[in-house]
């Protein structure tokens, strides 16, 4: 199986360890993959949020050509594959609309390792309180577990990220209080509600106080926290905890 | 446009750190109670599904149904008024009061109302209107709006409160223990509702069917207001009307769940007509909502019932209060579309009053779909975002629309974010030397 790993445009410049790690740990895992230099910049959601998707309509279509000799996309965001998997279509318009919609599938990192791979078990050991972060969107649009808000009656839902956490021998799974609260980053939010904005991020990382690590499917959260960090857990990415978990001894 | 944006507004509540985690928490804890009031139904999202479809079937038959409550109301003697705009629901109730010779009035709580800019309306005509919801008779003594459509004093601790009532009611000073507040306001509210000519309520739901008028309180308020005066005068939206009384039950399960985690209201009293002697008035408000059942990306927003649960989960909200979405609209993600949409030049901004988390939108006991209307409305109003924003975001698209362009900008920005000058936003990230696609490369070149 041949896979592309899209970087987006954030990971790319902010947190390039994220984008090597998911390569790596794709690659011990078995898989052949494909960095595509063409690849767009960027999927484009930051000019959906902004009100101005007419700025990124050529965007779907150039990363559907430039993905278009691979069986599947593999991002390490949940919130881009979301936006690839459920807007890229309509964004697209009549631009390149035929490739747009014979593109691979998009999966987010854990999703493909989880779901896609079967992964279910990793050597090494991690001996750690690791707190989950469940990024808004890959939690609500791509279903990575259950909302906070369903009630009973709900479809089933797996959770790919705390299926792969799960699989590294001795860590400890902490929830927060407030199990799915948003961080505040919310893409174009964080720059016009900067105030509500920064106090969400105080209040999301208050509400890991005690665990060793933080892990997130979104290096965007991660990102958006740290700035607002001065003690207290590390904040991970998944390809960097399984990384980390693949090198243990 | 005098509207303090909401960013901004919302400095208000988030300059106090501690009242912010406080309101926070008051606020979060009437979520949890939903969460739990709705585990305890067990097909409590095939509830939700049935709502919603009934609610989206009532907007694709919204003049029948309309139509069909109006003459089923007259016909057991509402007599029933139209005001297609706010001024006319101002004129025609103030006409209804002042032929009468009313000069005091009780109000139980209705959003519409306070849209509509009733009381101000009725005060310049010289008559009194005492708000009888004690949420609501707090705020008004204060002279503030509500801050959440359930709960509209949710933004004063109870010491404020006690102050507000020290000054207005006569209670001892420091006196702020809730029993004790709630009692006075009940030995006030007593002498108003003994005195009042006429009693004003909203409506939770019409039953078009029927004819019927639903309305839902947890103090008895609209009981009281309705029945003791001779003349009662009910205000509803066009969005209120639910087809058959069958379907009622589905909407007060859902409603007080949502709203406040209880099973079902305390009160809840369904209107016929008249009682003998007395008058009973419907006033069917549009101002606007014909408008926005005609958009198809936001019509669903009127199959909301006004329970507050998307306040209650929104992470904006809970930290900017509901002051911050400007004293006409409804307060929270539903007040931000509905605010945004009707009027966007005064309003517009609230789009961005939102991360988008979607937990509005999944809360919502009818599935509106919040963060999508925002999208929406984001896009229609792009061309009144700031200048900077408007400029950023045209540059960031040139710069990322060719991954070449795109490195050489953010090597640029590597080596100058250095030099930046202190005062930049907190804490923003470095950008790296080396990108991930400059890592791939060298990569690519190492493996071959």
């Amino acid at each position: 199986m041949r896979i592309g790993l899209y970087v987006p445009c954030f990971v790319d410049r902010l947190a390039p360890e994220v984008g090597m790690a998911a390569w790596t740990v794709l690659e011990r895992l078995g898989v052949e993959v494909v960095v595509p230099d063409d690849a767009p910049a960027c999927c484009g959601q930051p000019f959906c949020s902004s009100g101005r998707p007419e700025l990124a309509v050529e965007l779907p279509g150039a990363m559907a050509r430039s993905f278009r000799s691979v069986d599947a996309i593999v991002l390490p965001s949940a919130s881009c594959t979301a936006f690839i998997r459920h807007h890229h279509l309509a964004l697209a318009r009549n631009i390149d609309r035929a490739a747009v919609s014979r593109a691979p599938r998009v999966w987010s990192f854990s999703e493909f390792l989880w779901t896609g791979l079967g992964l279910r078990t990793l050597p090494g050991r991690l001996d750690a309180r690791v707190g989950l972060h469940p990024g808004c969107h890959g939690l609500r649009e791509l279903g990575l577990g259950r909302p906070s808000e369903h009630g009973p009656g709900a479809p089933e839902s797996v959770d790919p990220v705390a299926g792969v956490v799960g699989c590294i021998e001795g860590v400890t799974v902490v929830r927060a209080g407030r199990v799915d609260e948003c961080c505040g980053f919310g893409g174009i939010f964080s720059a016009t509600e900067p105030a509500v904005s920064e106090r969400m991020g105080r209040d999301r990382l208050a509400a890991f106080a005690g665990v060793d690590l933080v892990v997130s499917e979104d290096p965007s959260c991660l990102l958006h926290m740290k700035r607002f960090k001065t003690t207290g857990p590390r904040l991970l990415s998944m390809p960097e905890l399984v990384l980390s978990a693949l090198d243990a001894p | 446009m005098s509207r303090v944006p909401h960013p901004r507004a919302a400095r208000h509540l988030l300059a106090d750190l501690a009242r912010t985690s406080w309101h926070d928490k008051a606020v979060w804890h009437v979520r949890r109670k939903r969460d739990a009031a709705a585990a305890e139904v067990s097909d409590w999202e095939a509830l939700r599904e049935h709502a919603r479809a009934v609610r989206r079937h009532g907007l694709d038959h919204l003049d029948e149904l309309v139509a069909d409550l109006a003459r089923n109301a007259a016909r057991h003697g509402v007599v029933v008024h139209w005001a297609p705009r706010a001024a006319d629901l101002r004129q025609v109730v103030g006409q209804l009061l002042t032929d009468r010779g009313v000069t005091r009035v009780v109000k139980s709580k209705s959003m519409l109302t306070e849209e509509c800019g009733l009381n101000p309306h009725l005060a310049a005509l010289g008559i009194e209107v005492a708000d009888t919801d004690l949420g609501e008779r707090i705020v008004q003594l204060r002279g503030e709006a509500p801050s959440h459509i359930v709960m509209p004093a949710i933004h004063l601790e109870r010491t404020e409160v006690g102050r507000t009532f020290h000054t207005h009611l006569g209670t001892e000073a420091g006196e702020s223990d809730p029993t004790r507040l709630t009692r006075a306001a009940r030995r006030d509210l007593r002498q108003h509702f003994l005195h009042a000519q006429a009693g004003i309520t909203g409506v939770n739901f019409a039953v078009a069917e029927d004819g019927a008028l639903v309305v839902c309180t947890n103090e008895g308020n609209a009981d009281l207001g309705a029945q003791l005066p001779p003349l009662h005068i009910a205000c509803m939206g066009i969005d209120k009307v639910i087809p058959r009384r069958a379907d009622l039950p589905v909407f007060l399960r859902l409603l007080a769940r949502s709203a406040t985690g209880q099973p079902i209201t305390a009160y809840t009293s369904i209107f016929r007509g008249p009682r003998p002697g007395a008058e009973l008035h419907l006033v069917i408000v549009d101002n606007g909502r014909s408008e926005l059942l005609g958009d198809p990306d936001l019509r669903a927003a009127l199959t909301c019932i006004r329970c507050g649960a998307c306040l209650n989960t929104c992470p904006v909200y809970r930290r900017s209060g509901g002051h911050s979405y400007g004293e006409s609209v409804l307060p929270g993600p539903i007040g931000a579309v509905l605010g945004a949409a009707r009027s966007p030049d005064t309003h517009g901004d609230l789009a961005h009053a939102s991360s988008l988390c979607g937990s509005c939108r999944e809360v919502c006991p009818v599935g509106v779909p919040l963060p999508e209307q925002l999208r929406v409305l984001r896009e229609r109003a792009a061309g009144a975002r700031p200048w900077w924003e408007r400029v950023g975001l045209r540059v960031m698209a040139h710069v990322l629309a060719d991954p070449v362009r795109a490195e050489r900008w953010g090597d640029w920005l590597a080596r100058v974010s250095g030099w930046l000058p202190a005062r930049m936003p907190r804490g923003l990230p470095q950008p790296k030397r080396d990108s991930f696609r400059r890592l791939a490369r060298a990569r690519k070149r190492h493996l071959d």
